[in-house]
């Protein structure tokens, strides 16, 4: 199952999970849920639906491979807490495992998959 | 600062994790809104957009099988989470044993089917009451002789006036009487069942119109002019509803009248539910005494308890007895919450009988089902027996054959709704009976199923309980083969002795009314009703105003009716034996007060029948005591007539009378038409096309399109929906024959 911290040493990422992974990274020390979602919808011209983007969130959070704190909702949250992730350096392998399984993927089809 | 729909709030909540974790989800949500409201777009797009998003998230944590258990806090207790795993468990049980299962269902749900249909008779008699605003201060006023023959008779004219302007403690006192009067349209006549009623008969019952007016104080006055009301099914089926039908006028018998209103459709139980027109009621105190023909109901004033009114009521009772002995000694008046008006004194037996019969059949019904659960049950004890050496106690174990029973009983109620619903149907469209129009199925009996639902799962697992718990799970466990012990089970037999007998009593129950019936039917009546046609004629206030003018139209009927060949005897009487009598009053004869109490002693009820002098043999009656009196006595008792039946004279051989009868002569084949149209009375007889024979009945009515049937051949009742069928079929056919009389006028 894909909530299995590690399967054999390694790490397995969906394509979503990688890009809400990377738009942590990119939101930094501000990764809170609307922000990250917005870097994902951004980034890739898609906006995803919030079903799908928290229940990623909670499966990465399962997958320890991201953390969050909480810090008092403002006003215009009624008071409701907001959540800032970050990415664990568990996170941080799983994405480079997976860059580095990507790329090696990627090489040697430049011929075939470049623009023309 | 704008608030989010609070109902989507509410179900976020609801659905999103619990802790932080769901809450910030929430705040998110909250923040993204206010965006949106703050962007100047209208407050409907961003509730729009919250409950868009509210749906979407509800349906994707509810479609996601949780993936983090550990993360967070279970959001169903325990009990909860209980009673959804054996909820799963009965939906296994009824997938693996689909049979017995189904068995369970479609008992369950025809008995429940039956016992509502039963329970909508007694609810239309018991329940739904009057149609009354505040019954607990509407009364009806009687007159009752003191011989006790009569209870609840009904109150002459001159003695409601009385009544009404001598009471202290009544208001809104009124009278209403019923009867048919012809409906002029186009030249042609329509009978319609009308009640004349005084103007604060509907303020007394609290019944409001829905088109107009209903009818006021003013309109039954002398020289008023003349108003209809309708009643709100003769507006639907006959003006289709329309609005404007307020102001219209009909003709009726010679008289036009305004229409100027509806009355509202609460008002339509009963024998209420036959009208067709509410015409004003004018009473006169000159109008005899003696004709007790109104029905009367009135209102207790603020503060007046029922006990007193009737103490006043007794009194002002009393006080006219001296005052007019003549008409009135012997009788006194009673007054009767009017919620004990349907059915009679002692109708409480027949719907306790009534509703014991349902209870027998669900307790047969629940016995033969708990004794399949109970199969079911020992097959299962295996499984039972496994679970409870894994710790579960045997109130879990009881528990789940509980909701399995109740899974059971909820689908076979789902299914005995639509079934009990095409039961109503199917006696409704067997029977033209108003009454059996009027049975619904509604939040009553939905109810109703409800409990039996909820009731029987308990009553059917009772026994497989006891006996799960009775049982060694050691000796079970230890047993080979997948199906458990064969201990013996007394609980099964003790079930089958329950069932068998409970089945016993209700087919004895049942083939006893059956034996009843049939023997009231059989039961000779004294009378020869072979040979002998009836049909009623009515003679109306509307149509003939003038006690002339109906028995001069009465004569020439007869007259006609004589020329015609075939026809031995015709003569009228103002009701059938047996099938009722109007206008009880105090028999004097001759002024032999000895002879008139040797009467009373030799029989308790006499009723009174004005018959045409001389002609009173032609039904087979054969005179006991009285003399013919002249053709022209109009309100002189002519004759007096024992209507119990003489039991013991047709067993000899000879029925009574009939060597009076002239067999020399065949029957009519063609019945006269003298003006008249008759139609089959029953919709039953003439779809099924065969007669229907009522051989305890003293006679039948004639009703044919010109032809003529024996007299047992037809059915005496007249109801109110075969009268419109006919009617309605009529008018279908042109109309032109479509008017007769229904009943043979009081004033012959």
């Amino acid at each position: 199952m894909d909530w299995e911290v590690d399967v054999g040493g390694r790490n397995f990422l969906g394509e979503f999970e990688q890009r809400v992974l990377l738009a942590i990274l990119r939101c930094g020390d501000g990764a809170h849920p609307i922000e990250v979602r917005r870097e994902v919808m951004r980034a890739t011209g898609h906006e995803p639906s919030r079903g799908a983007f928290y229940t990623t969130l909670d499966r990465l959070d399962a997958k320890q491979l991201v953390r969050w704190t909480t810090e008092a909702g403002a006003e215009k949250r009624d008071g409701l807490p907001q959540r800032t992730f970050v990415v664990t350096p568990e996170g941080l392998r799983a994405l480079r495992a997976s860059r580095k399984a990507l790329l090696e993927l990627w090489s040697g089809l430049d011929g075939i998959l470049s623009e023309q | 600062m704008n608030q989010p729909p609070r109902l989507a709030d509410w179900l976020l909540s609801r659905v999103l994790p619990l802790g932080k974790r769901g809450e910030s989800i929430r705040g998110d949500l909250r923040e993204e809104y206010r965006a949106m409201c703050g962007g100047g777009r209208p407050l409907g797009l961003p509730n729009l957009w919250y409950w868009h998003q509210a749906l979407r998230l509800t349906l994707r944590y509810l479609t996601e099988p949780s993936r983090t258990p550990a993360l967070s806090t279970p959001r169903r207790s325990p009990m909860l989470h209980d009673l959804t795993s054996d909820l799963r468990s009965a939906l296994r049980l009824f997938r693996r044993t689909p049979g017995t299962s189904s068995l369970i269902v479609v008992t369950l749900a025809l008995a429940i089917g039956a016992a509502t249909i039963g329970f909508a008779f007694a609810d239309l008699a018991l329940f739904r009451g009057l149609p009354v605003d505040d019954p607990s201060r509407v009364v009806s006023v009687f007159a009752a002789d003191t011989h006790g023959a009569q209870s609840r008779g009904r109150v002459s004219g001159p003695d409601y006036l009385d009544y009404r302007d001598r009471s202290q403690t009544l208001e809104r006192v009124s009278a209403f009487r019923q009867g048919r009067a012809a409906l002029i349209v186009d030249g042609h006549s329509r009978t319609l069942t009308v009640s004349w009623a005084t103007g604060d008969f509907f303020r007394a019952m609290g019944q409001p119109a829905v088109q107009g007016r209903t009818l006021a104080n003013a309109d039954d006055a002398p020289g008023a002019p003349p108003v209809a009301v309708l009643s709100h099914r003769y507006w639907q089926e006959e003006l289709a509803g329309r609005p404007d039908a307020v102001g219209r006028s009909m003709q009726i018998g010679r008289a036009n009248y305004t229409v100027v209103g509806v009355v509202t459709p609460a008002m339509e139980v009963g024998n209420l539910a036959e009208i067709d027109v509410w015409l004003p009621l004018q009473i006169t105190a000159a109008g005899a005494r003696d004709v007790r023909d109104l029905r009367f109901v009135a209102r207790l004033r603020d503060g007046v308890t029922f006990a007193s009114a009737a103490a006043e009521l007794a009194a002002i009772g009393d006080a006219l007895a001296t005052q007019y002995p003549e008409s009135n000694a012997g009788w006194r008046v009673r007054l009767v919450p009017i919620s004990d008006l349907m059915g009679g004194d002692n109708f409480w037996v027949v719907i306790a009988l009534f509703l014991f019969s349902i209870g027998l059949l669900i307790a047969i019904a629940t016995a033969n089902v708990s004794n399949l659960v109970m199969v079911r049950a020992v097959a299962r004890q295996r499984e039972l027996a496994v679970r409870a050496a894994l710790g579960a106690r045997s109130g879990r174990l009881v528990r789940q054959l509980v909701i399995e029973g109740l899974m059971l009983s909820t689908v076979a109620a789902a299914l005995a709704v639509p079934a009990a619903w095409l039961g109503l149907q199917v006696i409704a469209s067997l029977s033209p009976d108003p009454v059996f129009h009027q049975l619904v199925i509604d939040a009553h009996e939905f109810s109703f199923v409800a409990a039996l639902a909820l009731l029987c799962p308990l009553i059917f697992s009772v026994a497989p309980a006891r006996t799960l718990a009775r049982t060694d799970m050691r000796q079970v466990l230890a047993a080979t083969g997948s199906r458990g012990s064969t201990a013996p089970m007394r609980g099964r037999d003790v079930l089958v002795v329950a069932q068998v007998a409970l089945a016993v009593i209700l087919l004895t129950a049942s083939s006893l009314a059956l034996r009843s019936v049939r023997q009231v039917f059989a039961t000779p009546t004294g009378l020869d009703t072979s040979r002998v046609l009836v049909f009623t004629l009515d003679f109306n206030d509307a149509q003939y105003p003038a006690e002339e003018q109906s028995r001069a139209a009465a004569l020439a009927t007869r007259e006609a009716l004589s020329r015609v060949a075939g026809v031995d005897i015709s003569t009228m009487l103002t009701a059938l034996p047996i099938l009722g009598a109007e206008g009880i009053a105090p028999i004097t004869v001759d002024h032999d007060v000895p002879r008139l109490q040797r009467l009373l002693a030799s029989s308790p009820i006499h009723a009174r029948r004005r018959i045409e002098a001389g002609r009173d043999h032609h039904r087979g009656h054969r005179r006991r005591r009285g003399r013919p009196g002249p053709q022209d006595a109009r309100r002189r008792l002519v004759g007096v007539e024992r209507v119990e039946c003489r039991r013991g004279e047709r067993g000899r051989g000879e029925p009574l009378l009939w060597r009076r009868q002239r067999r020399d002569r065949p029957p009519p084949d063609v019945f006269p038409r003298a003006g008249l149209d008759h139609r089959p009375r029953c919709r039953r007889d003439q779809r099924r096309g065969r007669p229907r024979h009522d051989r305890g009945r003293a006679a039948a009515r004639v009703g044919l399109d010109g032809r003529a049937a024996p007299a047992r051949d037809l059915r005496p009742e007249v109801t109110g929906r075969s009268r419109r069928a006919r009617e309605r079929g009529a008018s279908r056919r042109g109309g032109h024959r479509a008017r007769r009389a229904d009943r043979v006028s009081r004033d012959l």
